[in-house]
């Protein structure tokens, strides 16, 4: 590969990986914003103590893990149920949004609240 | 206190942190953990975990202008990263086992370091010292621009440099910081690259060596997301007010000031540490 060839192609490869980045930052931004806005929205209980630590439940400590429980939107694992008083913003605005999906779909009181 | 004024709280200290860090060029991540621990009396595990994913977001955010304007080395960053990566499991697997006093001295002793480290007098130094057969074999010799047009440079001493990295690595992983001041050290000193060189690569390198840590302490539940969510937000958006203001700012004074606040909460981490407050 001759060297103009190969120095436009550090170049391309500069301005994929600075989009890339870009992108990447600003959808993870866009999506804590959006998570941690109804989080507080709905839920202005007492701060929790983070003073002690307990560590995150199993279903908060692996990428799968947290894609399934969000993709489910499955009320098993709501935090305030195990720990009392410490209520977490994913389970949270999960089972915020299985019970808007509930009703969208004529169950008010349907599978996912039944879970819960 | 409720949710929404730790929230709030937090989210506020994030900031400053974040805008301070960026102006000073040493990282919002390096204050967020004195500041969860020492004022709002966050556990040093949820501490780190949060400092984590907002030098993840910082780096990546800030990476993303200076690999298009062209002065961090891919090619560099990418092949150290190998080090950095092995360091940062290494580092985070020892956070497991490593009692937090240790881990709160050893972050005490980073941070000075780190205080000292910036107030260094940064220099352009046109320094040639002729082909290396590591770096040539691996193409790493550049350019990056300046006033004056495309600087071509040429890369040295990468075993060394690269043994650097792997400590700056497990540092990383073991305090959840982008360790930026050490990896600068390795390519600025013992690689000869040019200090803009090196402090744009290493922001660059610092999100992928923070992203391995990660992976560990969500693993073992160090990531709540409760903390990491202002902080993360906080820090961002601070560090990006700082980059817009730092052309028209009085960097060396506050530079200087900075250093003294990161002194003061070294010694108190250290004396926190050896007391056994965590």
């Amino acid at each position: 590969m001759s060297k103009p060839v190969s120095h436009h192609l550090d170049e391309r490869i500069d301005s994929i990986m600075a989009t890339l980045l870009r992108t990447g930052v600003l959808l993870a931004a866009g999506l804590v914003t959006i998570g941690g806005v109804i989080f507080l929205v709905r839920h202005p209980m007492p701060a929790t103590n983070y003073r002690v630590f307990q560590g995150e439940p199993a279903e908060l400590r692996t990428i799968s893990g947290i894609f399934r429980e969000a993709v489910h939107f499955s009320g098993r694992t709501i935090a305030a149920d195990r720990y009392p008083g410490r209520p977490r913003a994913l389970f949270r605005v999960r089972v915020y949004l299985r019970k808007r999906l509930d009703v969208c779909a004529g169950y008010p009181y349907g599978s996912g609240a039944a879970k819960l | 206190m409720n949710t929404l004024e730790f929230t709030m709280l937090v989210g506020l200290g994030s900031l400053l942190a974040g805008f301070l860090g960026s102006l000073t060029g040493l990282g919002g991540g390096v204050v967020i953990v004195p500041l969860l621990t020492l004022l709002f009396h966050v556990d040093i595990r949820y501490a780190i975990g949060a400092a984590l994913v907002s030098v993840i977001a910082t780096s990546s955010g800030a990476a993303a202008a200076y690999v298009k304007e062209g002065f961090s080395n891919i090619r560099v960053g990418m092949f150290l990263e190998i080090a950095t990566t092995l360091g940062a499991l290494t580092g985070a697997a020892l956070a497991l086992h490593l009692h937090v006093s240790i881990i709160a001295i050893i972050f005490g002793l980073v941070l000075m370091y780190s205080a000292i480290a910036s107030l260094r007098e940064k220099e352009e130094q046109t320094r040639d010292l002729g082909p290396d057969r590591i770096a040539t074999w691996l193409r790493m010799d550049s350019s990056y621009p300046t006033p004056a047009g495309k600087k071509e440079y040429r890369v040295r001493g990468v075993p060394l440099g690269f043994c650097l990295m792997f400590g700056a690595g497990v540092l990383s992983g073991l305090l959840g910081i982008g360790s930026g001041a050490i990896k600068v050290l390795a390519m600025d000193q013992a690689m000869k690259l040019p200090f803009k060189v090196s402090t744009t690569t290493s922001n660059f390198m610092i999100g992928v060596t923070a992203a391995a840590s990660a992976g560990i302490y969500l693993s073992r539940g160090y990531i709540d997301p409760g903390i990491a969510m202002p902080v993360m937000l906080g820090v961002l958006a601070g560090s990006l007010i700082g980059a817009r203001v730092l052309a028209g700012a009085a960097v060396r004074s506050l530079r200087i000031v900075f250093s003294v606040v990161i002194a003061f909460l070294a010694v108190e981490m250290i004396y926190n540490g050896f007391t056994g407050r965590f």
